[in-house]
């Protein structure tokens, strides 16, 4: 593995950034939770992973969210980056720390540890470009690849269909981008516009209700290890004929 | 128990009582204060045995010295003695004192606060209930300690004896209770810009402080800072409980406990142990993996600690030194930690030496992994496993029912193990083996992007196939550990459809069979892409019961499937089609029109329609409908094909409809073209349409093809395409008698600019009025002449043929009324002149009552158009006048203001202004502007 060092640089620097990034996030947090030391109720983080194709707008997507800012400039991502917003969901306080990725990226550069611990991942494309909807299946396996979550079946993901301002240059009918989720577990989709705001504010809302439930219920599910193993080969060939997934 | 330290002696019997040590590591020298105020340096002797000592100051302070602290890079000793803060320079042999804080006199204690976010060094103070903070910085013109505000919360109502910094984070005890500090560089003061403008002074620099309190004590107090493990202990009695560097308790509770055997006076910590000081010179020795008691030694009158070099600790005695080193008894204490199963702290103390070959600290971890493994820690175990880069294959001969046959089994596998064990194995191995692939894709897609920016070496290549081979068998395995694992089989897929993926096209293939796993068969044919046996799949389980629902339906699989493949594999396309067409013709019509993508577009329509010929020529109609309606092709060959076909259908139809309903086109009974039940109906109106809006088929052959004695619409609109209105009109009138109808024909033809298509009103007004009477003089057309002469034989055969069986009545009161309705569009007075002379006048009325009324109009519009002329006429009359009363007099004098000679005989213009040139030099001048 002793090739390509000079290329190793690069991505040394990425996970050295976004480590500190992560330092400063834990001294913010606990600062913020010592001021908040009166409210007993834990505050919760949620990790949002937001995955596409290069231009499709993850990162105007998450400006808009977090800062209400729309830039038309187009500036591409280097590594990764996150910003946080505290959301209300049944007056429980929820951080969603949005980590915006690099579509210029090739899968792999972000490293397993990255994708591990997302609560949710939030894929991205661009309705005017049919391209960036192709590739939705190939981050979609690059991330449970790595991310191996525990019950990849009901992992929660949510599509977002951005750039439905430019209607006329729609390339992705709304009906495509719904029979894909389809085939993927009834994953829910959005169409959004980051420039104009639309519908940003509801998806990110429903992210956050989701990752929240499928938290709540994977402590359940999963108290030490997974428990749902099953140990009789029988009932295993068995399900495996009636795969209705 | 096993010796971790020995001690040694580093002085012994000093005249006087040692009240502190500080050790300076990069000078390798202990620094040891005296009660008298002394300072004794001892380093280590040149020939590398014991210490000797190298210093002495006498003079250093004249009270007792009860703190030293070296600060390394600022070449600073800082000392606390009789309350005052005093910093000495720690190059300098009489350890010269370079300030001293004034402000504070009754110094308590104090640290050193280095904040992460600036290299600046800080001491945080403490006297008389306060903590102080102050900065080492320049202050007219020389180094010196400056206060900086530090805002606080006061928590606590005692002095602070006992202070430690981490990062931000500042720990110290006051009373019998722990706090924190959260410390915040006071950000609205930094940037606030300064309003007056003594910008001499910047803006103060200023703190805040979050105290909280942590817990109580009742003894000595005692913080650890813990960094490596990012921890800090605290002494509570006898017990150190531990927080991590926030100062926050682990949530499930006092997992992070020692327990020394009585109250220690001091701890230090030497990774990875705590020494503790206990009382009558006792030294116990802690690990900090399970607190386990690990060495107790007695050093007559022991009382103080001191960190030296890593795995060196210093202890003070009242007039004795010690240095208590592990190096000495590393190597057994390593093997007898690793014997004892003690890989934890085996490794840390390897990690902490330089003693220890890679190649040996390897060995224990592989060691230590092995062990975790067999301890059932998998995931730890893996953890270690990747951290020393273990061959992949070691690891997973571990689980030999992933591996295929023929590698060799070994003893302490995980099938000895118990189903649920396995299970959790596997999933760790899952993990595990998802990181190493992605490493190695990662490592492979650099290669490839090198070789593409031709940077590659032989060496790379070498390296990259090792690589490849190593993918391949992760990814294989990482398929069996999924298949395996029966909560992830939603993996399997994605794990197939990864581009990167490696896995040898046989051994996945072979693997999916036996698991009878047919729908990550079918995504691992379509990733790679062959085709065949992916198609033949959904063929196969299309014809199943029992099939996966994945497999419902498989024939709109098989459609799309072909939609997607392209021009390239048309043969292969093709082959499949014709079953898909076979089954479901709607569908298999969808795979050539599909608009999803570009794909079917592209396709080579002249290849689609000749297989549909053959293959299916049910098919041929929806196809070509789809390619010239929807996709617009303009080539006559498809136009011409998809009028044959449509052609050869209605004739078809038509000879069993009008066997089914024999009077269906019966005078009494007429259906309209179109009309017609069922199917015939349809394609007779899409016939129509077609007919109607194409102009790249050729009429004379659909005449021949089209079946006698009937299709008359069709022919109507054939002929209107040759401009034959009068036999058009003729069918219309004679054989439909649809009036309407040919009415939307001569709207469908009429057009006023053209010669022929202008008269078709005409000619309909004369169809009805003259029925039996074909040829209008102005209109014959000489049968040789046109190129259609065949058509005009088949033609005049049917008219003929109608002409036979009746004579037709002519319709003088339509023709009236058509006159009345297009009396703009009809020229007036030919047609007035057809009407059979027996007309009564009553029937002409309204005709001749629009007629005039058309007439009248167009008559006044002409008026106005006349007048309208005649005004634009005067107008330009009037100013040829004007020009015309223009008087030139051209003289002898008169001169040309060009070239400025007489003007004479020659031509020449005249200005508006009134002068003259000659028109050559006008061209001239005017060329010369224009060059």
């Amino acid at each position: 593995m002793s090739i390509l060092i000079s290329l190793f640089i690069f991505d040394i620097s990425i996970s050295s950034r976004s480590l500190l990034g992560f330092q400063f996030f834990c001294f913010q947090r606990n600062t913020a939770s010592i001021t908040t030391m009166s409210g007993t109720r834990k505050k919760a983080l949620l990790k949002v992973i937001i995955l596409g194709d290069s231009g499709v707008g993850k990162t105007s997507l998450m400006n808009q969210y977090v800062n209400r800012r729309f830039s038309n400039q187009y500036k591409a991502t280097i590594g990764a980056d996150f910003l946080t917003r505290d959301v209300n969901i049944d007056d429980r306080t929820v951080t969603l720390q949005i980590w915006d990725t690099a579509g210029q990226e090739r899968f792999q550069s972000l490293g397993v540890a990255f994708y591990r611990g997302a609560d949710c991942c939030v894929l991205a494309f661009d309705v005017t470009n049919a391209a960036s909807f192709k590739s939705l299946d190939s981050w979609r396996d690059e991330f449970l690849i790595q991310a191996s979550p525990r019950d990849p079946d009901h992992f929660p993901f949510v599509l977002l269909g951005n750039k439905v301002d430019l209607e006329s240059q729609r390339a992705v009918s709304s009906k495509r981008a719904q029979s894909w989720c389809q085939t993927k577990g009834n994953i829910p989709y959005y169409e959004v516009s980051a420039k104009e705001a639309l519908n940003v504010e509801a998806a990110f809302l429903a992210i956050a209700r989701d990752a929240l439930a499928r938290e709540s219920q994977e402590t359940n599910d999963f108290p030490e290890f997974p428990d749902q193993i099953r140990l009789n080969p029988n009932q295993q060939n068995q399900q495996n004929s009636g795969c209705n997934c | 128990m096993f010796d971790a330290y020995t001690p040694n002696e580093v002085a012994l019997r000093l005249p006087v009582e040692v009240t502190c040590l500080a050790f300076h590591e990069s000078k390798q020298t202990l620094l040891a204060g005296g009660q008298a105020g002394h300072l004794y340096a001892y380093s280590i002797s040149a020939n590398r045995r014991g210490f000797e000592l190298t210093n002495i100051c006498k003079t250093f302070h004249k009270k007792a010295v009860m703190e030293l602290k070296v600060c390394q890079r600022e070449d600073l000793l800082l000392c606390v003695s009789d309350g005052q803060l005093m910093a000495h320079r720690l190059s300098d042999p009489e350890y010269k004192v370079e300030t001293l804080i004034h402000k504070i006199k009754k110094v308590q204690t104090f640290a050193r606060f280095s904040p992460k976010t600036s290299g600046d060094l800080y001491v945080i103070v403490s006297s008389v209930k306060r903590l102080y903070l102050f900065k080492w910085g320049e202050k007219d013109g020389h180094k010196e300690f400056i206060e900086v505000a530090l805002d606080y919360n006061p928590e606590f109502g005692d002095t602070p004896t006992h202070i430690k910094c981490v990062g931000e984070m500042v720990f110290f005890s006051a009373r019998n209770q722990y706090y924190s500090m959260t410390m915040q560089k006071d950000k609205i003061a930094a940037r606030t810009p300064p309003d007056d403008k003594s910008a001499t002074s910047p803006i103060p620099e200023g703190w805040n402080g979050f105290v909280k309190s942590l817990v109580n004590f009742n003894c000595k107090p005692g913080i650890i800072p813990m960094i490596d493990r990012r921890r800090v202990a605290f002494v509570r009695n006898e017990t150190v409980v531990t927080t991590d560097i926030w100062g926050n308790r682990p949530v499930n509770g006092f997992s992070d406990e020692y327990k020394f055997s009585e109250v220690p006076m001091q701890i230090v910590y030497d990774s990875p142990y705590l020494v503790g000081m206990l009382s009558k010179g006792r030294v116990e020795i802690r690990s900090i993996f399970d607190g386990q008691l690990v060495q107790t030694m007695s050093l007559p009158k022991a009382m103080t600690l001191c960190n030296g070099a890593r795995g060196q600790v210093f202890v003070a005695a009242t007039s004795d030194i010690w240095i208590m080193d592990t190096s000495q008894n590393l190597r057994k204490n390593v093997s007898h930690l690793i014997q004892e199963r003690e890989f934890e702290m085996a490794i840390q103390l390897a990690d902490n030496s330089n003693l220890f070959a890679d190649e040996h600290k390897i060995e224990i971890k592989k060691k230590a992994a092995l062990n975790l493994f067999n301890q059932k820690k998998f995931d730890e175990s893996f953890a270690l496993f990747g951290e020393i880069k273990t061959e992949v294959l070691t690891i997973l001969r571990m689980f030999p029912e992933l591996l295929p046959d023929g590698f060799q089994k070994v003893a302490g596998t995980v099938s000895d193990m118990p189903a649920n064990d396995r299970m959790r194995a596997l999933l760790a191995l899952g993990n595990y083996l998802s990181e190493i692939r992605t490493e190695h894709a990662k490592h492979i897609d650099l290669y490839h992007r090198l070789r593409a920016s031709g940077q590659a070496k032989k060496a790379d290549t070498e390296e990259m196939e090792k690589l490849l081979l190593t993918l391949r068998v992760v990814d294989t395995t990482l398929l069996r550990c999924y298949i395996k694992v029966n909560t992830k089989p939603a993996l399997v897929d994605s794990l197939i459809r990864l581009q990167s993926n490696a896995c040898t096209f046989e051994d996945a293939k072979k693997i999916l069979e036996t698991e009878g796993r047919l729908r990550s068969l079918f995504i691992l044919y379509e990733s790679r892409k062959k085709h065949e046996m992916a198609l033949d799949l959904l063929i196969e389980q299309s014809s199943r019961p029992d099939a996966d629902p994945f497999f419902d339906d498989a024939t709109q699989q098989i459609v799309e499937y072909l939609q997607s493949l392209g021009n390239s594999n048309l043969p292969l396309i093709l082959k499949y089609a014709k079953w898909v067409l076979a089954k479901d013709l709607d569908a298999g019509v969808q795979i050539f029109t599909s608009d999803e993508t570009e794909m079917a577009r592209n396709l080579n329509r002249k290849t689609v329609v000749e297989f549909m010929k053959t293959e299916c020529p049910e098919a041929m109609i929806p196809y070509l409908e789809h390619v010239i309606f929807k996709w617009e092709e303009p080539s006559s060959f498809f136009h011409e094909t998809l009028l044959e076909y449509y052609v050869a259908r209605v004739n078809s139809l038509f000879k069993d409809y009008v066997h089914a309903f024999p009077d269906a086109y019966s005078d009494e009974n007429i259906t309209r073209a179109g009309d017609e039940d069922g199917e015939l109906g349809i394609i007779r109106k899409r016939l129509l349409r077609f007919l109607e809006i194409s102009h790249s088929y050729s009429p004379q052959t659909v005449l021949l093809q089209l079946a006698p004695h009937a299709f008359f619409e069709e022919r109507a609109l054939i002929l209107g395409r040759l401009k034959q209105h009068d036999q058009a009109l003729a069918l219309y009138v004679n054989t439909l008698k649809n009036i309407p109808a040919a009415e939307d024909y001569c709207r469908l033809y009429y057009n006023s600019n053209d010669e022929t298509n202008s008269q078709v009103y005409l000619l309909l007004f004369r169809a009805l009025v003259h029925p039996n009477q074909h040829h209008h003089p102005r209109l014959q057309v000489d049968p040789d002449s046109t190129p259609f002469g065949s058509f005009r034989d088949d033609v005049s055969e049917t008219s003929t043929l109608a002409n036979s069986t009746s004579s037709y009545q002519p319709d003088v009161n339509t023709a009236i009324k058509i006159l009345a309705k297009y009396a703009d569009k009809i020229d007036t007075v030919a047609a007035l002149n057809m009407l059979p002379a027996k007309t009564p006048l009553r029937v002409v009325f309204s005709a001749i009552n629009a007629v005039i009324q058309t007439t009248g109009r167009q008559a006044s519009t002409r008026k106005m158009e006349k007048s309208v002329s005649q005004c634009a006429m005067s107008k330009k009359l009037e100013r040829k006048n004007r020009a015309q009363a223009t008087k030139i007099i051209v003289n002898f004098s008169s001169e040309c203001v060009v070239c400025e000679k007489k003007i004479a005989v020659s031509a020449f213009v005249r200005y508006p202004d009134g002068r003259l040139a000659h028109l050559y030099c006008h061209n001239d001048s005017q060329t010369g502007i224009r060059t």
